[in-house]
């Protein structure tokens, strides 16, 4: 595995129990990289995620996270899931779903002063501020959806993935939590991506790799063909 | 009035009020557990099964002449049975889990009533079921009293140390995972604190009307409160509030103390969410319907997403 290489998946191929998902998937992921991950429901994204992230054992094939196991190398990522799927009753406020995320960095003991400052610095960002004492049932789709990135960020990962971070919101939250996307590729994050959106990734992403029981990397052209109704998602 | 004054000299009496004061510490706490991660059932399961432990006690204490399986130990032996197999079913996912939670419900009560068919009835202290599955407070000797503080602390203690690890896991269990945060463990950690408090609550109300005491304070503390320690602190003062207001009314109008604080507790629920609700409406009608909060489009790289 070269040494900017963070995902390396050789062969792998998963699933729930019996049900096989992914077949035989081949994929590098590297430093810098914005993936997009496109493909039709059930295609596998959620479950090629959930593998990356160590959620899932592969029945086949190697996976390398971070230069290790995936149950080792999620640590350095910083997850995004779907807003939606979240019990909106929960009682936590939007600034305590973002100190969660200092879990990975602070292991079991209480959070130091520099996590804690990180955590500050991932809420000034994301724009999270303004909303931090709200409990999570009092905040729109695109607020918690920053809360997630701002959990994600708090913990300084070397890389973030993506559940269609931008699905079910209205055209004003999807900017905002686009802004705070463009804002970290533009440093040089390695960012995986679930969308649905191609109109707004044809351009921005370096690489974009459709998933549908395999992975296949698509090219612009392909795009192209897919915008035209070409069933490619 | 005065001749409840006067009871409340009596150590008994006292001993009823400590006991209950300990329950409702801990159903504040392992109750907003319960009330936030729908572990509603779970809970009424748990609580069921220990039926067989106070009839399995009586049961070795009588025939097999094992003196220190007291009542209160089989109880905690067979609840904590029973949380390690739902957790364990939890986790596997071979069986439904409310499935799991039927057939520990109702085989744990079954076990109790043939334990105590083999039982001399002399041995069995409250002689009759009704006592164990309706409560008696007036059996809360200062022994029982003392191992139900030392459970308490217990309890606590290990809530504290594991509450961040907890709340992580109780909001998304995928994020404690990736968070390396061993949730199988922690999962059957929470299943034992709660079969735990079951055993202490079990003293106060009995068996039957333990999932209200566990889950409709902590239910109330969740409405009226932001964060999960602000839940467990109202969930707390409301259960302990609501509690004592039941004892007072039990010995008021004598009746059985368990049944009435559930009822004092159940009215007060009624009474919570119809406030909640009034309160929402009035702040809908106050609101002026728009929430999102505009950021600073700081977005060069992707201009065209400003207009997406």
């Amino acid at each position: 595995m070269e040494e900017n290489t963070l995902v390396s998946m050789s062969g792998v191929s998963s699933g729930y129990g019996r049900v096989q998902v992914l077949r035989d998937v081949n994929l590098e992921l590297h430093k810098g990289d914005f993936m997009a991950v496109v493909g039709p429901n059930g295609g596998g994204k959620t479950t090629l995620f959930r593998t990356i992230l160590g959620l899932i054992e592969p029945s086949a094939g190697t996976i390398e996270v971070m230069g290790g196991p995936p149950s080792k190398g999620c640590r350095k990522i910083g997850y995004v899931p779907q807003s939606g799927t979240f019990d909106r009753k929960y009682p936590a406020s939007a600034e305590d779903v973002v100190m969660m995320g200092l879990r990975p960095r602070q292991g079991i003991l209480p959070s130091g002063r520099d996590l804690r400052e990180s955590a500050e610095r991932a809420m000034e960002r994301t724009g999270v501020t303004e909303f931090r004492d709200q409990r999570i049932g009092d905040l729109s789709g695109g607020q918690l959806q920053r809360a997630f990135i701002a959990r994600a960020l708090a913990s300084e990962p070397e890389m973030l993935m993506l559940d269609e971070p931008t699905a079910s919101l209205d055209p004003e939250m999807r900017a905002g939590v686009c802004s705070i996307l463009s804002e970290v590729l533009s440093e040089g994050m390695t960012v995986m991506m679930i969308t649905h959106d191609l109109e707004g990734i044809e351009d921005r992403a370096d690489r974009i790799i459709r998933v549908n029981r395999t992975v296949r990397e698509v090219s612009r052209g392909d795009i192209h063909a897919m915008e035209c109704g070409g069933g490619l998602l | 009035m005065t001749d409840i004054i006067d009871m409340l000299e009596i150590p008994l009496i006292q001993n009823m009020f400590l006991a209950t004061a300990l329950a409702c510490v801990l159903c504040g706490v392992i109750g907003t557990y319960v009330v936030v991660n729908r572990m509603v059932a779970v809970t009424g399961g748990i609580a069921h099964t220990t039926f067989g432990g106070v009839g399995f006690a009586y049961f070795a204490m009588s025939v097999l002449a094992v003196s220190w399986m007291t009542p209160m130990a089989g109880a905690l032996l067979f609840g904590i049975a029973a949380a390690v197999i739902m957790a364990v079913c939890r986790r596997n996912g071979e069986l439904r889990e409310d499935t799991v939670i039927g057939a520990l419900w109702a085989a744990g009560m079954a076990a109790g009533v043939v334990f105590m068919c083999y039982t001399d009835r002399s041995v069995i202290v409250p002689s009759s079921y009704e006592s164990i599955l309706f409560g008696n407070m007036l059996l809360i000797d200062s022994g029982k009293l003392a191992a139900m503080a030392v459970i308490t602390a217990a309890v606590l203690a290990v809530t504290a140390f594991f509450f961040r690890d907890l709340r992580i896991m109780t909001f998304d269990a995928n994020f404690a995972r990736i968070s390396g945060i061993n949730v199988t463990v922690l999962d059957l950690i929470l299943h034992i604190l709660i079969a735990v408090t079951c055993v202490m609550v079990a003293n106060v109300v009995g068996i039957v009307m333990i999932m209200a005491l566990m889950t409709i304070p902590a239910a109330m503390g969740n409405m009226f409160s932001h964060g999960m320690k602000g839940t467990m602190a109202l969930g707390t003062v409301y259960a302990l509030f609501l509690s004592v207001a039941g004892l007072f009314l039990s010995l008021y109008m004598d009746t059985p103390p368990g049944a009435t604080v559930v009822l004092v507790i159940a009215a007060a629920f009624i009474v919570a969410v119809l406030a909640k609700r009034a309160a929402s409406r009035a702040g809908k009608n106050g609101s002026r319907g728009v929430r999102g909060t505009r950021l600073p489009y700081r977005n060069q790289r992707f201009p065209e997403m400003q207009y997406l």
